[in-house]
């Protein structure tokens, strides 16, 4: 069988001031829920936690940064160096909100899991389509959704990604 | 081992074509057509006046997920299993479960997790402490 997969998500990428900026998407495998709740109570602006499978969650915060300080506070917070470096290679940082497939359409894994919502002050701006996306991906799984005006936000797009991986035995 | 790291790149765009709110973005994310050709994601940025606003909700109460998993004992049975006992504790202290992980949140935002017997809290006055469930001790983690 092929070991080829398909998937789709979103980007990093902002567009700030017609300079690039990111969002912080972190990828944690192998590791501990308590330990990916710690860092995204302590991470300013609006974050959310998803598993993507067992034992490995994704981190999105949607505060707007540089990318040496992006990449930077990923090296300090995730475990996957492998998404850190080609990330910063790409210029653009990519989660799957999708499920992974074969071409002819069976499931390798489903799609990503919101578990919970974060929401911390900040006058830091925070990246609007990012925010707006996780609203919606946190009505839908029933979680807390933050208000957007309590938020200096940046009127950003989002990138999606439709992109080819590998399974994880051939990784 | 992650993503979508040694992806090969198959498409980059922006939202594809004909959506218009998040709730289509997310469905087409999360929409298992992967044969899906690369020439059909159009490009186009959903603009602000194309997104319908999302009703501001006030914060819910977290999901009680787990809750009706506490095994119980027989009635007057005060001997309740370590396992149950943790959880009971989590609960009298209106915390609630993380899904179905077991990290618990209070209504505050504080922390609470669990190691063996152990709950982990964080205090008002802001000490992270760690009180044994089966002896009621505690001890302070971090002031």
């Amino acid at each position: 069988m092929s070991q080829t997969l398909l998937a789709k998500g979103i980007t990093s990428a902002v567009d700030a001031g017609g300079k690039r900026a990111h969002v912080l998407f972190v990828d944690y495998d192998e590791s501990k829920i308590f330990d990916v709740d710690t860092v995204a109570n302590e991470l300013a602006g609006v974050s959310m936690i998803s598993r993507s499978s067992p034992g490995s969650y994704h981190l999105i915060n949607t505060t707007v940064r540089s990318k040496v300080r992006t990449e930077s506070l990923m090296y300090m917070l995730g475990n996957d160096n492998n998404h850190n470096r080609i990330g910063y290679d790409r210029n653009r940082w990519t989660l799957r909100l999708g499920p992974k497939g074969f071409e002819g359409g069976d499931i390798y894994k489903n799609s990503p899991e919101p578990l919970a919502v974060y929401v911390n002050d900040t006058d830091r701006e925070q990246s609007e389509a990012h925010l707006r996306l996780i609203q919606s991906a946190a009505k839908r799984a029933g979680l807390f959704r933050p208000r957007l005006e309590a938020f200096n936000l940046l009127a950003s797009s989002l990138e999606v990604e439709q992109y080819g991986t590998i399974t994880d035995e051939a990784k | 081992m992650s993503l979508e790291g040694d992806a090969i790149d198959r498409a980059r765009s922006a939202i594809p074509g004909g959506l218009e709110t998040y709730e289509d973005i997310l469905d087409w994310l999360q929409n298992s057509d992967f044969g899906q050709a690369p020439d059909d994601i159009l490009e186009g940025i959903a603009e602000d006046e194309a997104v319908e606003p999302i009703a501001e909700a006030e914060p819910t109460t977290p999901t009680q997920i787990g809750f009706d998993r506490i095994p119980t004992g027989p009635e007057g049975d005060t001997e309740l299993t370590p396992q149950a006992d943790r959880y009971q504790a989590a609960r009298d202290a209106k915390f609630t479960q993380l899904g179905d992980t077991q990290v618990w949140r209070g209504a505050d935002g504080v922390i609470i997790g669990s190691r063996e017997n152990v709950v982990i809290f964080e205090r008002p006055d802001g000490a992270i402490v760690g009180r044994n469930i089966n002896t009621g001790t505690e001890r302070v983690i971090t002031e």
